[in-house]
């Protein structure tokens, strides 16, 4: 495969696109010009010629690689990729880390040390479901990519959209139950304004309960918006983590064909 | 089933679809087994760069017609393996029957001419 390191190189180099698509396009590419090779080696060619020859056939014209380009350049992955492009190093990925039991450790005490759930909107059920269920999804992911090192390309990227898709689900349920909860008190907003206004006035010790259901509800949707903030953050950075390190094993698969 | 048209200015285009849905058809290939099958079927007629094979195989990949997947052929090499999605027997299907249609006029028209 090392005779072909040049032009899979020119390749690698005149595809603008994000380096973790150019690697798959690289893969393919390698891997038909290997089988090029060897069907012209059987044909009796010579390896020099079987590799001029393969090389000739794959023959990537610039009008070819910019349709690829543009082909690959959807939106939504291009934002993808750049995202998870950035962190590179060892230390920003232990900052990230870090960041992540942070967030982790105050969540669990959020939850465990205080009536939070008791006192929370009953939308924060289907969140933490969901949020399990991203938990769930990464567990043999994270055991996949670093423990075992499972590092086949064609499975590589399996369950990181569904962990990206639960991190949105999860958002949109919380801010959704935020806003049904905003709605059901705003039903009764006349109600709350007029006792607000008596007891303000009056102050009379018969208005706590009003009071106190005005609180209620403050308790109610704070606690679950806030949970549900922790817990998509959570889960946006349990896929970044695992983006990164797909990426990064792209580009070693891609630099193991260049040759670099 | 509306039987698309097939456009002059995108003949070309058309052709190379069609022959690579068709060449799916009956069996998941790799980009190399596509080009070859094309190739030898009709006896050197339609040769196939794989300059000009990718970004029809990743287009149609995009639009749904055909599928993706990476396999182990090997100890050590990955091949990308294409097949035909359900969406994809559908639009060769359509297809097809465009092409009848083209060359049914075209022989309309020039199948008179006698030298």
């Amino acid at each position: 495969m090392k005779q072909f390191t040049p032009l899979l190189k020119r390749i690698n180099e005149r595809l603008d696109l994000p380096q973790p698509t150019k690697s798959r396009i690289i893969l393919e590419i390698a891997a038909d010009l290997d089988d090029l090779y060897q069907l012209y080696l059987s044909r009796g060619l010579e390896e020099k010629e079987a590799t001029k020859k393969a090389e000739e056939k794959i023959n990537l014209t610039d009008e070819a690689l910019n349709e690829l380009v543009q082909i690959h350049q959807s939106l939504f992955r291009k934002l993808l990729d750049k995202i998870t492009a950035q962190a590179q190093t060892r230390w920003e990925r232990i900052a990230f880390v870090l960041m992540l039991l942070f967030l982790a450790a105050i969540s669990v005490q959020a939850i465990f040390s205080t009536q939070f759930l008791s006192q929370a909107s009953k939308w924060i059920y289907p969140v933490i479901g969901i949020s399990l269920t991203a938990i769930l999804i990464s567990i043999p992911k994270f055991y996949k990519l670093y423990i075992k090192k499972d590092h086949q390309i064609k499975k590589l990227r399996t369950d990181l959209s569904l962990i990206f898709g639960t991190g949105v689900l999860n958002l949109v349920i919380g801010v959704m139950g935020y806003v049904m909860e905003l709605y059901l008190a705003g039903s009764n907003a006349l109600l709350f304004a007029n006792h607000l206004a008596y007891i303000i006035t009056t102050q009379e010790v018969g208005s706590a309960q009003t009071l106190g259901d005005i609180m209620t509800w403050m308790i109610k949707s704070s606690s679950l918006i806030m949970f549900t903030l922790i817990s998509t953050i959570f889960i946006a950075f349990i896929w970044y983590i695992l983006m990164n390190k797909v990426s990064k094993i792209e580009r070693a698969e891609a630099a193991v064909l260049l040759g670099d | 089933m509306d039987i698309p048209i097939i456009e002059i200015p995108y003949l070309t285009k058309n052709c190379n679809e069609i022959l690579i849905l068709a060449v799916l058809f009956k069996e998941k290939k790799h980009g190399y087994q596509i080009a070859l099958e094309i190739e030898e079927k009709s006896d050197g007629l339609f040769k196939f760069n794989h300059g000009t094979l990718y970004p029809i195989l990743h287009k149609l990949e995009k639009e749904g017609l055909i599928k993706g997947t990476w396999k182990q052929k090997g100890p050590k090499r990955q091949r990308k393996y294409y097949n035909l999605t359900a969406k994809g027997k559908k639009y060769a299907t359509a297809q097809l029957a465009g092409w009848e249609k083209f060359f049914k006029e075209f022989f309309d028209i020039v199948g008179g001419i006698k030298i």
